[in-house]
C-alpha cells in the first residue's frame, strides 16, 4: 500500500491530467448518449411534421456536426488519457524496479539467503510488469466507472424518466455477481498458482536431469511425473476458469432483462405523455455503458488483487533492512599491514540454527600464509565469508590490523581483500573487463594477473585477446579458465590480504603447482588465507589450520601437525599413495 | 490469414483427436445461435420503439398487446442466449484446458525421444521457455481467442446479413467504416507488434542482467561493484520503460481511433436514417436498429483489434512448441521389441571398444581410433587432462552419441542393435553434476530401482554412508528435497546420487567424477562401499584425484582423445612418463 502510495505521488504531474481527460471525455460520452435521444425526438419531429427539406436538411447537418465534434473529443479525451495512463505505468516500473534492485544491492549475503535467485528474478520481472499492466488497465478502463456511474446514473435523473432506479438496481446484482465470483475464484486461486509451479518444476527436471533420467532407464517414469502434474494443473485450471466464466455471461443477461423491464415500465409512462420515446432509447445506451463499466471494474478486480499480490512480494523485498552497517574507521589510518585475527568467533547462519563455527581462534599474519583444510561442510568457507564482512559473526570478533573489521569502513575494507570466491562466478563483458573488474588496474596491472593466473595462453591463442567476450554466466569458458580468470581479478587489484576459496580445484595438478609457485612472489608482502580440499596444496603453507565440524583441531605447519594432529594425518593419508605417506612420515619424525 | 497460420491452426484443433472436432463443432453451433440471438435482437428491440412510436404519433395510444409480446420475446431469448452462453463456455473451458494439456502430454513424450546431444546444444532456459512460457501464453489465452474470433466472425456475418434486408442504403453506409477500420488498425497492429518485440528483448536483457548479478552477488559484494552494476541497471530498465510506454500507448490508441470511425458511421447511420424516415422508406423503430448495429458492428471488430496482439503472441507460442515437437528423434530399434527385449537379457558387462572415432562435429573429431577391450568385471580408469575426451567416451559408451567410425559392443553385440532400453538398463551411472529432484529422500534413492522396498533403500543408504546424515535432518527419510536439492549440501547430494546407483545394481559401473564433492575422509570411507558396489562389475572410473583410481585393472591416459599411456598404476608410475608428471604433482 505504502508502494502504490509513493508510485501516485511520484507522478502527481501525470495523474493530474489523466484524470481530467477522463472526466472530458466521459462527460462527453454522456453527452453523446443523451443527444442520441434528442435526435430521435427530433428525427420522429421531422417525420411527423413534414417540413420541407432545406429545414431537413439543416436540421440534420446540425446534428450531423454536433455529434461528430462531440465524437472527435470522446476520442482525443481518450487517446490524451492513455497517454497518461501509459506514462504512468512505465514510470511506476522504472521506479518499483529501481527501488528494489537497489534494494537488493544493498543487502549483504544475509538478507540474499532469504530469497531464492529465481524468486527475485521473478519479482524484479513479471511482478513489476504485472504492476505496470494492472495499473495500466485500471487507469484507463476501471478508473471511469464511478465517473460513469455518477454521470449516467445522474443523467438519468436529470431526464426525469422514473427509471434511474433500475439503473441503480441493475448495477447492485452486477455488484453482487462479482462479489460472489471473486468468493468462489478465492478459493481456488492460490492451488492454481501451486500447480503451475509444480509443472514448472518437474519440466525443468527433466531438462536438467536427462543423461541420470536416460541411464536409468526412467523416460517413462519422467513423462509420468509431467503427465500428472500436467493433469492435476489442467483440473484446477477448468475448475478456475468455470468459475471465472459466470461473471461475464450473468451480467450481460442481467443488462439485457433490466433493459426489458425498463421498455415495460417506460411505455406506460409514454402512454401518460410523461415521457419521451427518445429518453427511452437514451436509456439503453445509458444502462450498457454503467452496467459494462461495473463488468469492467469488475475483471479488473481480479488483476488489481494480483497487483497488490505482487506488490506485496516487492515490499517484503524493500522493507528488509540490510543487517551490515558500516563502521567509520578509514582502513589507511591503520597499520599498513593487514594481519587478520579470529578471536574466539562463532557463527551460525540463522538466530534459532546451530553454530557453524565455534570458538575459531587464530592469526593469519601479514606476509604469510595460512591455510584452511577441513571435510566438506566443516566452516572453511563460513570463515573466508566473515573477513570482508559478507556475513557477520554472531559471537567473538575479526580483527584486521588489529582493529574489529565492524568498525571499518566496509567498501575500504573490502577493496582491500581480494576474494576468490569456491565458486568463480564471471560477468557479462570481455576478459579485461573481468579482470579489471572496478580495481582501476592499469593494462600493464591486469596483463600481470593474468600471467600469473596461467591464462595467457589462452588470451594470446584467441584471436581477440584480452576483449574476448565473455558469455552471460560465463559459458564459453571452461570451469578451469573460470577459476583462472577469477583469481586474476583478484591478483589484479593487488589487495593487501587475499582469500582464495578451494580456487584451484578445477586445475590440474600441474597447473595448479604451477599457478601457486607464482603466485608466491606476487603476495610476498600481503596476508594470504588459502581453503582447500587438497593436502599438496596446503602443505607448504607457513601455518595450517585443521578443522573438523566448525572447530580447529589443529594448528602449526605441515610437520608440527603429521607430529600433533591425528586427524590431518588422515587426510593426508587418505590423499596420498602409501609409499608417498611412509616417506612423508619418516620425514616428519 | 497465410497458409502457415492455417496449418497451426488445424495442428493445434487435431490435438484432441475426433471427439475433440466434435465438441468443437458443438461449440461453434452454440457459437453461432447466440450470434443470431445477438444479431437479432436489436431488431426486436427497435420493434417495441417503433410501436411506442408509432403510438404516440399515430394518437391512437400505445398497442400494449404487441409490446408485451415483443418484451417477452426478448425475455424469452435472453434467458435462451444466457443459458447456451454458460453451456458453451464450459465446455469451452474443457476444450481449451485439454489442448494445453495433449500439448504437455505430447512434450513430455517428445523429451524421451530426443537424443541428448539435442539437449546439450540448446541452453535448459531457452527449453524450458519453449516448454513452460511459450506453453503458459497459448494456455491463458487460447479460450478466449476461440470463442472471440468465431463469436465475431459469426455475429459479423449475421449482422451483415440482417442490415442488408432492412435497408440497402443503410447498410452500405455500415459497410463503408469496415475497411476503414481495418486499414487503420492494421497499421497501428504492425507498428505496436514491432515496439512490442523490442520490448520483449528487452525484458529478456534486463533478466539475464539480473540473473547474471544475483548468482554472483558474493563477488559483486566482496568487490564493491554494486555501484557500477546499478547504474548499467538502471540504464537497461530506462530504455525497457521508455519501450513500454510506447507500447502501452500505441496499443491503446486502437480503441479511441477505431471507436471515432464507427462513430462516424453512426453519424451518417443517423442523418441518412433521419432522411429514409421522413420519405417512409424506413420506420423509427429500424433506426433505432440500426443504431444498434452500428455499435454491435463495431464491437465484434473492436475485440478482434484488441485482441489480435494476443492472437499473434499464441501463434507465435504455438510455432516454437510444434517447432521442438517437430524435432529430429534419436534414432532406436523399434520400441514394440524391447519389452521382449529387457525381458530376455541384462548385459553380462563385457564391452569393447573397436577402433572408433567421434566428433561433435563434422570438422572437428575429438576421438580418433579408439580401441579398448574390457572383460567382464574389470576396472577401468581413465585419466587425463580437461578436454581429452574422457567425459565423451561415456557418452558413447552410453549411447548418447554414436559414434562416427567403428563400434562399441556389450557383450559381443553392437549398441546400435541394441534398443537404448536394454543398454541402460545394464548400467548404472554417478556423474559429477548430482541430480536429485524435488521429492522426499526415500523417492530419490529409489529412483534407482522402482520397485525396491524401504528396507533396501535404507540399506542402499548405509552403504553409501548417507544414513548418518539422512537420520538428521528433520523427518529423515520423508526429508523433503527442495528443487535441485539445494537443502543439502553439495557433498551429501553426492551420496545420495550413490546410493541411488548401489540400489540400482547394474552389471556396469560408470563414475564420472563421483566423488568430487565429498571431502576425502568420506571419500575413503565410502571407497569401501564404492569397492564393494564395483566387485565383479565392469567400471569405468573418471576421477581427478589420482588416489582413488590406483587398484584400477587398468588405468587409461587420454591426450586429445587418444590413449597417451595405458596399463596399472605401478606399470605406469615405472614408465615415467605423463602419468608420473600427473601423480606427482599432486604432492609438490
Amino acid at each position: 500500500m505504502k508502494l502504490l502510495k509513493e508510485v501516485l505521488k511520484n507522478n502527481i504531474k501525470y495523474l493530474i491530467p489523466l484524470l481530467v481527460f477522463t472526466m472530458v471525455s466521459i462527460y462527453f460520452r454522456l453527452e453523446n448518449t443523451s443527444y442520441i435521444g434528442t435526435v430521435v425526438n427530433d428525427v420522429m419531429r421531422l417525420v411527423s411534421e413534414n417540413q420541407p427539406s432545406e429545414v431537413v436538411n439543416s436540421t440534420l447537418m446540425d446534428v450531423a456536426l454536433k455529434m461528430l465534434g462531440i465524437c472527435a473529443l470522446i476520442s482525443i479525451a481518450g487517446l490524451l488519457s492513455s497517454l497518461f495512463a501509459s506514462k504512468i505505468s512505465a514510470a511506476a516500473g522504472k521506479y518499483l524496479r529501481k527501488k528494489l534492485f537497489s534494494k537488493v544491492m544493498s543487502f549483504s549475503m544475509p538478507e540474499i539467503d532469504r530469497f531464492s535467485v529465481s524468486e527475485l528474478i521473478t519479482r524484479s520481472t513479471i511482478d513489476i510488469v504485472q504492476i505496470q499492466n494492472v495499473l495500466f488497465i485500471v487507469f484507463t478502463t476501471a478508473l471511469q466507472v464511478p465517473f460513469m456511474m455518477v454521470g449516467g446514473i445522474g443523467s438519468m435523473i436529470a431526464s426525469k424518466s422514473g427509471l434511474s432506479w433500475t439503473i441503480a438496481l441493475a448495477s447492485g446484482l452486477v455488484v453482487l455477481i462479482l462479489v460472489i465470483v471473486v468468493f468462489l475464484i478465492f478459493k481456488v486461486v492460490t492451488d492454481y498458482q501451486k500447480k503451475i509451479d509444480a509443472i514448472n518444476t518437474v519440466t525443468r527436471e527433466a531438462l536438467t536431469g536427462i543423461q541420470v533420467i536416460r541411464a536409468f532407464n526412467r523416460d517413462e517414469w519422467n513423462e509420468n511425473r509431467i503427465k500428472t502434474a500436467s493433469g492435476e494443473f489442467r483440473d484446477v485450471n477448468i475448475s478456475f476458469t468455470r468459475r471465472m466464466l459466470i461473471m461475464e455471461p450473468s451480467v450481460y443477461f442481467i443488462l439485457n432483462i433490466i433493459n426489458v423491464l425498463a421498455i415495460y415500465i417506460g411505455s406506460k409512462r409514454v402512454e401518460d405523455g410523461s415521457l419521451s420515446v427518445g429518453i427511452i432509447s437514451a436509456y439503453t445506451g445509458y444502462l450498457y455503458m454503467i452496467v459494462v463499466g461495473v463488468l469492467m471494474f469488475g475483471i479488473s478486480i481480479f488483476s488489481i488483487i494480483r497487483m497488490f499480490v505482487s506488490l506485496k512480494r516487492i515490499n517484503e523485498i524493500v522493507s528488509v533492512e540490510p543487517s551490515i552497517t558500516d563502521g567509520g574507521v578509514d582502513i589507511d589510518s591503520i597499520d599498513k599491514k593487514l594481519s587478520v585475527e579470529f578471536k574466539d568467533v562463532s557463527f551460525k547462519y540463522k538466530e534459532d540454527g546451530n553454530y557453524v563455527v565455534r570458538d575459531i581462534d587464530f592469526v593469519a599474519e601479514n606476509g604469510k600464509t595460512t591455510a584452511i583444510i577441513g571435510n566438506t561442510g566443516c566452516g572453511k568457507s563460513t570463515l573466508m565469508n566473515l573477513i570482508p564482512r559478507l556475513y557477520d559473526a554472531a559471537e567473538g570478533e575479526i580483527l584486521i590490523g588489529g582493529v574489529n573489521v565492524k568498525d571499518l569502513k566496509v567498501q575500504e575494507l573490502r577493496d582491500s581483500i581480494g576474494y576468490v570466491t569456491q565458486k568463480a562466478v564471471l560477468f557479462t563483458g570481455d576478459i579485461e573487463n573481468n579482470v579489471e573488474f572496478g580495481s582501476k588496474a592499469e593494462a600493464k596491472e591486469v596483463e600481470e594477473a593474468i600471467r600469473i593466473a596461467q591464462m595467457e595462453e589462452f588470451v594470446e591463442e584467441n584471436e581477440k585477446g584480452l576483449n574476448y567476450e565473455i558469455a552471460r554466466g560465463g559459458s564459453n569458458v571452461s570451469g578451469g579458465q573460470r577459476q583462472r580468470l577469477s583469481i586474476a581479478r583478484a591478483l589484479a587489484r593487488n589487495p593487501k590480504i587475499y582469500l582464495f576459496d578451494d580456487s584451484f580445484s578445477a586445475l590440474d595438478y600441474k597447473t595448479d603447482a604451477i599457478l601457486r609457485h607464482e603466485l608466491k612472489s606476487k603476495t610476498k608482502d600481503a596476508t594470504v588465507i588459502i581453503v582447500a580440499q587438497r593436502v599438496s596444496t596446503v602443505m607448504d603453507a607457513d601455518q595450517i589450520i585443521v578443522m573438523h565440524d566448525g572447530e580447529i583441531v589443529g594448528k602449526g605447519n605441515s610437520s608440527e601437525l603429521f607430529k600433533s594432529c591425528e586427524y590431518y594425518r588422515e587426510i593426508v593419508k587418505s590423499q596420498v599413495s602409501e609409499n608417498e605417506y611412509e616417506r612423508l612420515l619418516k620425514e616428519n619424525e | 490469414m497465410n497458409k502457415n497460420t492455417l496449418t497451426t491452426i488445424k495442428r493445434i484443433l487435431s490435438l484432441t483427436g475426433n471427439k475433440g472436432k466434435l465438441k468443437i463443432s458443438v461449440m461453434i453451433i452454440f457459437v453461432i445461435i447466440q450470434a443470431v440471438i445477438i444479431a437479432f435482437s436489436p431488431l426486436i428491440m427497435g420493434n417495441a420503439i417503433t410501436i411506442l412510436a408509432e403510438g404516440v404519433m399515430g394518437n391512437q395510444g400505445i398497442d400494449f398487446d404487441a409490446l408485451m409480446r415483443t418484451i417477452y420475446l426478448l425475455l424469452g431469448i435472453y434467458v435462451v442466449n444466457y443459458l447456451v452462453k454458460l453451456i458453451q463456455e464450459y465446455m469451452m473451458s474443457d476444450y481449451t484446458s485439454n489442448i494445453v494439456y495433449s500439448m504437455r502430454v505430447k512434450i513430455a513424450d517428445k523429451l524421451k525421444k530426443l537424443p541428448v546431444g539435442y539437449y546439450e546444444k540448446r541452453s535448459v532456459g531457452d527449453i524450458l521457455s519453449t516448454v513452460t512460457n511459450d506453453i503458459d501464453v497459448i494456455a491463458t489465452g487460447l479460450q478466449s481467442v476461440i470463442t472471440t474470433s468465431i463469436y465475431s466472425i459469426v455475429l459479423i456475418v449475421i449482422i451483415l446479413v440482417v442490415m442488408l434486408n432492412i435497408n440497402l442504403i443503410m447498410a452500405g453506409i455500415v459497410l463503408i467504416t469496415l475497411p476503414i477500420s481495418i486499414f487503420s488498425m492494421k497499421g497501428i497492429v504492425k507498428k505496436a507488434g514491432a515496439v512490442f518485440y523490442e520490448q520483449q528483448l528487452l525484458v529478456g536483457e534486463l533478466n539475464g542482467q539480473i540473473e547474471e548479478n544475483l548468482s554472483g552477488f558474493q563477488v559483486i559484494k566482496a568487490y564493491s561493484r554494486e555501484k557500477a552494476v546499478l547504474k548499467s541497471f538502471e540504464e537497461e530498465n530506462d530504455k525497457l520503460c521508455d519501450k513500454y510506454e510506447k507500447s502501452q500507448f500505441m496499443t491503446s490508441m486502437i480503441e479511441p481511433i477505431t471507436m471515432f470511425i464507427g462513430n462516424i458511421g453512426y453519424i451518417a447511420v443517423i442523418c441518412v436514417g433521419a432522411l429514409l424516415a421522413i420519405k417512409g422508406m424506413l420506420t423509427i423503430g429500424n433506426i433505432q436498429a440500426f443504431i444498434n448495429y452500428v455499435n454491435n458492428f463495431n464491437q465484434p471488430v473492436q475485440n478482434a483489434a484488441k485482441m489480435s496482439g494476443q492472437i499473434q503472441m499464441i501463434f507465435a507460442a504455438s510455432k516454437r512448441v510444434f517447432e521442438f515437437l517437430d524435432e529430429a528423434e534419436e534414432e532406436d530399434i523399434d520400441i514394440k521389441d524391447i519389452e521382449v527385449e529387457t525381458v530376455q537379457a541384462m548385459p553380462e558387462g563385457a564391452v569393447e571398444f573397436k577402433n572408433i572415432s567421434f566428433g561433435y562435429n563434422k570438422e572437428h573429431t575429438i576421438i580418433h581410433d579408439f580401441s579398448l577391450d574390457v572383460p567382464k568385471g574389470k576396472q577401468v580408469a581413465i585419466v587425463g587432462p580437461t578436454g581429452a575426451g574422457k567425459s565423451t567416451i561415456i557418452k558413447l559408451l552410453m549411447r548418447f552419441y554414436d559414434v562416427d567410425q567403428g563400434s562399441i559392443t556389450v557383450d559381443g553385440m553392437n549398441l546400435k542393435e541394441m534398443s537404448r532400453k536394454s543398454l541402460h538398463s545394464g548400467i548404472g551411472m554417478v556423474l559429477q553434476e548430482t541430480w536429485l529432484f524435488r521429492g522426499t529422500i526415500m523417492e530419490n534413492i529409489r529412483f534407482g530401482r522402482l520397485d525396491a522396498t524401504d528396507e533396501e533403500v535404507l540399506k542402499a543408504a548405509q552403504m553409501a554412508e548417507a544414513d548418518y546424515f539422512i537420520n538428521t535432518l528433520p523427518g529423515g527419510y520423508e526429508f523433503e528435497l527442495s528443487e535441485d536439492g539445494q537443502n543439502i549440501s553439495a557433498g551429501q547430494r553426492q551420496l545420495l546420487t550413490i546410493a541411488r546407483t548401489i540400489l540400482a545394481n547394474r552389471p556396469i559401473l560408470i563414475l564420472d567424477e563421483a566423488t568430487s564433492s565429498v571431502d576425502t575422509q568420506t571419500e575413503h570411507r565410502i571407497q569401501k562401499a564404492m569397492d564393494l558396489l564395483m566387485e565383479g562389475k565392469t567400471s569405468f572410473i573418471i576421477a581427478h584425484r589420482l588416489s582413488t583410481i590406483r587398484n584400477a585393472d587398468v588405468i587409461l591416459v587420454l591426450k586429445d582423445g587418444d590413449i597417451f599411456e595405458q596399463g596399472t598404476h605401478e606399470e605406469l608410475l615405472n614408465k615415467q612418463g605423463f602419468y608420473y608428471e600427473l601423480y606427482n604433482a599432486q604432492f609438490t
